[in-house]
């Protein structure tokens, strides 16, 4: 239990009072893994804490039930947000997410993880990505768009395993390119040579793959000389921003939001059509909670002739999280069912009276498209994404 | 469940899951293990098996069950008790009963100012609900996210420390009637509410042709009953707020203007704190006015005034916040736990005796502190008086640790410190408010032996089995 020991401050710093467990105006938990779960304590993050000082103070040792506990969180931050215990410098001081993370890289080490983690770190490390798909299909999406594999241009559009492989990801990598050719943006792409960039394993606490994973990338980067990324997933710009050092102060990162906020602001992309529908906002943890940015998609939405920007109640540093994160988009520890969080989450976004559920993530994405699906909202709460929405808007 | 062999560990899992359903009932180690935490410093006991009932019914099958069996129950609501889960070795093949679902606001009757609720619904979700209304209950600050409206009404005398009076148990003023599982799981409902102990179906005052008997329920740390419904007055929401703060120099100048605030009619203020945190020389007065805007504008002109006057300097806005944000306010678990691990030492007192009964235990403290070698390690105090209406003084002194530099021989010591603080106030004209966990131990310790032989006559009346709640008030 090496890694949860670094932890131990944070465990026993909490006061347990729970406050963890729900936000002031919502009797519904925030917490993904809790709303999902059949309610008991254990699956709170202040019940997850107990469990960790169990396992310090040798009244527990990681077990399976553990193990499936604990993949369940999604990584999302609303626990630690909600706690607000802050040192002076506003840094978190306990962090429920981080004391998982330290207990699943302990269950890395001890060889615990549940199979479906274990197949999760199995593909990335075969095959560079966790869909278990060839490196050669990964710039498939694509072929016929004209795109340039990168050499010396303004940016590095870095796709990630999402956009190069998943269905639904494919189609927002597709509308992002196009509307990046639009606004005369000089980018192009590494295809074949790209590679997972590694947020759900680090998250995953597999911190040695991704360290290996971090390596490849960064010197990928290097050897091409690439000084700007734009990222279509907020998970990679998070990994980008936060945990690859060797990229710090040598590279600019960006999330395409904030690349398509400053084209409009240009006057680079022109909006002319008219979108005439309702639309409510999904703002992703990564990008969002994680990372503070709320603004831009909403700037981008807000550009937008005929787009009835209505918020959830949940919204900006509340949101909930729609379940994918935390590597759970692969390893589904969450589940699904009725109360699963993508499922609460459209029901919501349905509630404002919306048509258009609006998202900055492929993850997001492809959960809330199969959640509408399965609360049999099609046809009457469509998910894109703010790239698609704004390409409808700016072709003639 | 017992993973190797597939069976379940504790022996009334399979007729506790015909009650609840299956997916609500759990003895795997790792939900049970969960239950022990809750804002003490001291971890409780293992339960044997988590439930989670859907309605007063349930419970009352449930305690049924454990009257046949003779199992120990431990109700749970929001797990905020400062005090702690109890730590009989009855706890180990307990049943624990959540009561998260029951979780349903039943009515909120705006004619008649009631709002209905069950008790396990969280006072942050109760507030806004009324509070969408126009509408206001009186409820807590300490920690409000967390607290269930049951563990409330259980806990210290019947309320934390609500955000408009100031001062513990006051919930229970405003407490209308309660809907209760008793321990033979027969379904009471005392004072008013639907179907009433003077079958009206609805009656509007807490003694409905009898005595009392809402308030034996109330701060009995549920050993009496586990509190299923219970029915509040609403009050208008105050269309005006007004706060802010004043410093004072001196200490003596300070009593001299709280003392003239507290005998003015009306009062000036809904809320008052003398409050001194560690960062600051000076003792402050802050103050919260709720009412009608020009009422607002009246009072607060009237107190700036007796302030002034009495030698006290205005604060900005900003540093008020702050200064009271070290004692309370809606997220205090966020200050709180920002600061460590805390001790309380906070008693009412006669308002003629307080200040000296202050002085003597912050003496007694800084003492005891020292002896046990911690005094160099509180990372926060915040020393505060706060009037309990017009006649009693809560005399407080707030102390925080960083729990991860103290030793277990040190954490030990400050348990001691804290038994030894409540036979100090004891000695010296005080009572104690702890109706939770452990401290209902402390607390009973000091009943007279004629109050204790009550007490017991009533449990042993209620209770037989003696299954509820076991080990709390040493009964």
């Amino acid at each position: 239990m090496d890694h949860l020991l670094r932890e131990k401050f944070g465990v026993y710093r909490c006061d347990g009072f729970g406050i963890c467990r729900g936000g002031y105006h919502f009797k519904v938990s925030p917490c993904p893994m809790f709303v999902g779960s059949d309610g008991f304590e254990s699956h709170t993050p202040r019940g997850v804490i107990t469990i960790a000082r169990g396992i310090l103070e040798g009244s527990l040792a990681y077990t399976k039930e553990i193990a499936d506990l604990v993949y369940r969180c999604t990584m999302c931050g609303n626990c630690r947000l909600l706690c607000g215990a802050e040192y002076e410098d506003g840094g978190p001081m306990i962090d429920p997410a981080g004391v998982l993370l330290a207990m699943r890289a302990d269950l890395v080490e001890n060889s615990l993880v549940p199979p479906p983690v274990r197949d999760f770190f199995k593909n990335v490390h075969r095959y560079g990505n966790p869909f278990g798909e060839p490196a050669e299909e990964r710039g498939k999406w694509g072929e016929g768009l004209g795109l340039e594999e990168y050499e010396d241009h303004d940016y590095l559009f870095y796709v990630g395993c999402e956009g190069s492989y998943d269905e639904r990801g494919k189609r927002m990598a597709v509308a992002l390119s196009r509307l990046m050719a639009l606004g005369g943006v000089s980018f192009g792409i590494l295809g074949e040579k790209e590679l997972c960039e590694g947020n759900e394993v680090r998250m995953s606490g597999e911190t040695g793959l991704f360290q290996w994973l971090a390596d490849r990338l960064v010197l990928r980067f290097t050897e091409r000389g690439v000084r700007r990324i734009v990222t279509l997933s907020p998970h990679a710009y998070n990994a980008f921003r936060n945990d690859y050092p060797a990229l710090a102060g040598g590279c600019e990162v960006v999330h395409y939001t904030q690349l398509l906020r400053d084209l409009l602001r240009a006057g680079r992309l022109r909006p002319l059509r008219e979108l005439g529908a309702r639309v409510t906002y999904h703002d992703p943890c990564f990008l969002g909670r994680r990372n503070e940015e709320y603004d831009a998609p909403r700037e981008i939405l807000r550009a937008l002739q005929g787009a009835d920007l209505i918020e959830m109640p949940r919204t900006r540093e509340d949101s909930l999280c729609c379940g994918g994160g935390g590597g759970n988009f692969f390893t589904d520890m969450l589940g699904g069912g009725e109360n699963s969080p993508s499922r609460m989450r459209v029901r919501e976004a349905h509630g404002t009276g919306a048509q258009v559920l609006v998202v900055a993530c492929p993850v997001c994405a492809k959960m809330f498209e199969d959640a509408a699906a399965a609360e049999g909202l099609d046809g009457a709460l469509a998910v894109r994404d703010v790239s698609e929405v704004l390409l409808q808007c700016c072709s003639g | 469940m017992n993973r190797e062999t597939g069976e379940h560990r504790h022996p009334l899992y399979e007729e506790l899951a015909a009650i609840v359903g299956e997916e609500h009932v759990s003895d795997r180690e790792i939900d049970r293990y969960a239950y022990i935490r809750t804002p003490s410093w001291v971890l409780g006991r293992v339960p044997g098996l988590v439930v989670k009932p859907a309605d007063a019914q349930q419970v009352s099958e449930i305690m049924k069950l454990a009257n046949r069996t003779k199992t120990p129950v431990i109700p749970r609501g929001g797990g905020a008790s400062l005090g702690g889960f109890p730590l009989s070795d009855e706890v180990e093949r307990s049943i624990l009963i959540d009561l998260a679902r029951l979780n349903r606001i039943l009515f909120i009757d705006h004619e008649n100012m009631v709002v209905g609720a069950e008790c396990g619904v969280s006072l942050s979700h109760l507030s806004t609900e009324v509070g969408k209304k126009k509408l206001h209950i009186h409820t807590v600050d300490i920690p409000q996210y967390a607290d269930s409206l049951g563990g409330v009404l259980s806990g210290f005398n019947g309320g934390g420390c609500p955000s408009d009076y100031a001062t513990t148990g006051e919930a229970f003023h405003f407490l209308l009637g309660l809907e209760v599982v008793l321990p033979s799981g027969e379904i009471l409902t005392t004072g008013a509410g639907s179907g009433t102990n003077i079958k009206q179906a609805q009656a509007a005052d807490r003694t409905p042709g009898s005595p009392d008997m809402t308030g034996m329920f109330v701060g009995d740390a549920g050993v009496f009953g586990i509190k299923t419904k219970a029915y509040l007055k609403l009050y208008p929401r105050a269309a005006s707020l007004a706060y802010g703060a004043f410093a004072f120099e001196d200490f003596e100048a300070m009593k001299a203007v709280f003392w003239k605030l507290m005998e003015t009619d009306p009062l000036y203020y809904t809320r008052l704190v003398a409050i001194k945190p560690q960062w600051r020389d000076t003792w402050s007065l802050f103050y919260v006015i709720r009412d009608a805007e020009e009422l607002v504008r009246f009072k607060a002109d009237r107190l700036a005034a007796l302030c002034t006057e009495g030698g006290g300097e205005k604060v900005t806005n900003e540093l008020a916040r702050k200064i009271i944000s070290s004692f309370s306010g809606r997220q205090l678990g966020k200050s709180y736990a920002s600061r460590g691990k805390f001790l309380y030492f906070e008693h009412p007192m006669k308002k003629g005796e307080a200040v000296d009964y202050f002085l003597r235990q912050e003496a007694f403290l800084d003492r005891r502190f020292k002896e046990a070698g911690v005094e160099g390690l509180i990372t926060d105090r915040v020393r505060y008086l706060v009037p309990k209406e017009r006649h009693m003084i809560l005399v407080g002194d707030l102390v925080f640790w960083d729990v991860t530099t103290l030793s277990a021989e040190q954490v030990e010591r400050l348990a001691r410190i804290s038994h030894e603080e409540a036979e100090h106030v004891l000695e010296n004209g005080g009572f104690l408010e702890q109706h939770q966990g452990l401290e209902t131990r402390i607390s009973a310790s000091y009943w007279s032996e004629a109050y204790r032989a009550f007490m017991k006559s009533i449990k042993k009346a209620l209770d037989p089995n003696h299954i509820l709640n076991p080990g709390l008030w040493r009964l």
